[in-house]
């Protein structure tokens, strides 16, 4: 079972801090939601818990071992990072590009192998973009764009995956569809961390949400609870109330807070 | 539905067998009116006095030197391209190419090659390895890709400001004439000491470019997500930029400035590997050799006053050629 923590991690540009003090865990098998304002912190946060960022105070833990003690290829297997408005620089073919997620599994001088075919095939198939395999990427809608992106991530079968803003400009089909995906995820084993802006879509498919505000977590827990609290209202500076219509929960902004 | 890697054999093969051709061809051409087999037999010191001259002594520096420069420039264009993500890339681009040239001026300037020939080499490679230092020190080593591209213009206008003050101050016309047309490029009058000099320094370059493919694949999908996937940042970036010093240094030490090879030469081979990065460094090495071998015999054919510099021709032909390119294929590039 794998876990990611992170411990009172600080992270600061200069004179601005960005995250202050920042306690987060995920688990395998959850799928969790940051949420928060513009500028809370959420993609530093995942940029440190992925490994890209070193914090300048606090320790990220990967199965309790610090990462930084943790080689690079070691963390890259376990845990997937999906970059917010993920774009191919070269118009790559669907399928090498998603081949590109088994590059943790690959010593230096070792090619592809029948493993690692498979599981590229598997993740193609997992995001539903096997019939896009010869296609290439800069030809392909936003939304299949995603879902290429993210069977790259799966294709290196991590166990923790890092998604930040996955659903951002995608029309309504497309955003539950992918969130449906990153959710059945999680019924394999596999943890979801996710940024999310629509407040909705992670009441209805996150196992509990984490409020970022001004580089602290100021609330973490079940959706509903977070959503309705005072440090959601105070967060976002307008109330929020949870309703279900439908069997489907929505989260609608009832009013500014003056 | 079955994932491989695409076959690249075929094309790979192609172009060797085309560098070889064209390795032959310019062995075999050329002003002294000497006829193939006698070059051949020349090589191998078994012709007659003349031909052995022209063969080992003349022709054979010549086209081994247009293989490693034209192989050191491509390489070093496809992996700057890569790394940066930018077709537009180039050695000079990084400043290295300006300042290996400043290097060898002030070789020229200072009368040093007087005192020791081989100080014209030496200091162009100084040149790039002090830009290649500089470039690493400024942009340091979590630098963005922006900041490296800045840095290696501020690099690149002061080398040219500087080797411009040495034209300008230049103490006769002979001495502005000497380091003008060193600037331009050739080939011409090479021996196999040259090549002796070069070929270290282009071939460790060469090694650490080649060891940069799976950080350049990673990167096709950004900094942070290469990061993400385990590649060292910080280690990629001082194998490109320490690899494009060697090798361009190594180049301009023996042929000056011969522009848009490495500009042209991954530009035009990377739709035949799918525009993978890792699968285009050994093909643009063979690709440049190739050109540069074709140019090299270019400039003894085409009929001139003086021959024509190497470093004019691919400039002439390669500039209009690329920005036709661009215009063409500029809506596929994003």
């Amino acid at each position: 079972m794998s876990v990611l923590e992170a411990d009172n991690v600080r992270v600061a540009f200069g004179a601005a801090e960005i995250l202050n003090g920042v306690c987060f865990s995920l688990r395998a098998g959850e799928m969790v939601g940051l949420i928060g304002p513009n500028g809370a912190g959420k993609s530093t946060l995942l940029n440190g818990l992925s490994g890209i960022l070193t914090p300048d105070g606090g320790m990220v833990a990967l199965d309790g071992r610090p990462i930084d003690v943790i080689s690079r290829e070691e963390r890259a297997q376990s845990v997937g990072y999906l970059e917010q408005n993920a774009v191919a620089h070269w118009p790559l073919r669907v399928d090498r590009l998603v081949a590109l997620g088994r590059i943790p599994h690959l010593s230096p001088l070792r090619r592809q192998t029948a493993e690692d075919e498979r599981a590229v095939e598997a993740a193609m198939a997992a995001c539903d973009v096997v019939a896009l395999a010869a296609r290439r990427v800069t030809t392909l809608s936003g939304g299949e764009r995603l879902r290429v992106m993210l069977a790259r991530v799966l294709a290196g079968t991590p166990s923790l995956i890092l998604a930040d803003e996955p659903v951002a400009g995608l029309d309504p089909l497309h955003q539950l569809e992918t969130m449906k995906l990153l959710h059945g995820l999680t019924r394999q084993g596999v943890g979801v961390a996710v940024v999310l802006h629509d407040l909705t879509l992670a009441a209805r498919y996150c196992d509990r949400l984490c409020l970022l505000s001004q580089g602290q977590v100021r609330a973490d827990g079940l959706p509903i609870e977070v959503l309705e609290s005072d440090a959601a209202a105070s967060a976002f500076g307008v109330t929020l109330k949870v309703a279900e219509t439908g069997g489907v929960r929505v989260v609608v902004t009832a009013e500014k807070v003056l | 539905m079955r994932v491989k890697t695409p076959p690249i054999g075929g094309v790979t093969v192609l172009f060797a067998v085309g560098v070889g051709a064209a390795f032959f061809a310019s062995l075999v051409i050329g002003p002294a009116d000497i006829d193939a087999w006698r070059i051949v037999k020349g090589l191998f010191g078994a012709a007659d006095e003349t031909a052995n001259l022209v063969a080992a002594g003349i022709r054979l520096p010549r086209a081994l030197l247009g293989v490693m420069v034209g192989a050191a420039l491509g390489l070093s264009g496809a992996a700057l391209q890569g790394f940066l993500r930018n077709p537009l890339a180039e050695p000079g681009l990084l400043g290295v190419s300006a300042s290996a040239a400043l290097g060898a001026v002030i070789a020229l300037y200072f009368g040093v090659m007087a005192l020791f020939p081989l100080a014209l080499p030496v200091f162009a490679v100084l040149g790039a390895m002090a830009a290649a230092l500089v470039i690493q020190g400024l942009a340091g080593r979590d630098a963005s890709m922006l900041t490296l591209i800045l840095v290696g213009v501020a690099v690149s206008s002061f080398a040219g400001s500087l080797v411009a003050l040495a034209l300008n101050l230049a103490p006769n016309p002979h001495a502005a004439l000497e380091i003008a047309f060193w600037l331009l490029g050739s080939l011409t009058d090479r021996s196999m000491l040259h090549v002796w000099l070069a070929l270290p320094f282009i071939v460790a370059g060469a090694g650490l470019l080649l060891m940069t493919g799976r950080g350049l694949d990673a990167l096709s999908l950004g900094e942070k997500s290469a990061q993400s996937m385990g590649v060292d940042m910080g280690r990629l970036r001082m194998l490109v930029v320490f690899g494009t010093a060697a090798c361009v240094g190594g180049s301009v030490a023996v042929a000056g400035v011969v522009g848009f090879v490495g500009l042209v030469v991954p530009h035009l081979l990377r739709p035949l590997v799918g525009h993978e990065p890792a699968r285009l460094l050994p093909l643009s090495a063979l690709g440049g050799a190739l050109i540069v071998l074709i140019a090299d015999i270019g400039v003894r054919l085409i009929p001139s006053q003086g021959e024509l510099k190497l470093g004019v021709l691919t400039g002439i032909v390669g500039a209009p050629f690329f920005l036709g390119l661009l215009l063409k294929t500029r809506s596929e590039m994003r």
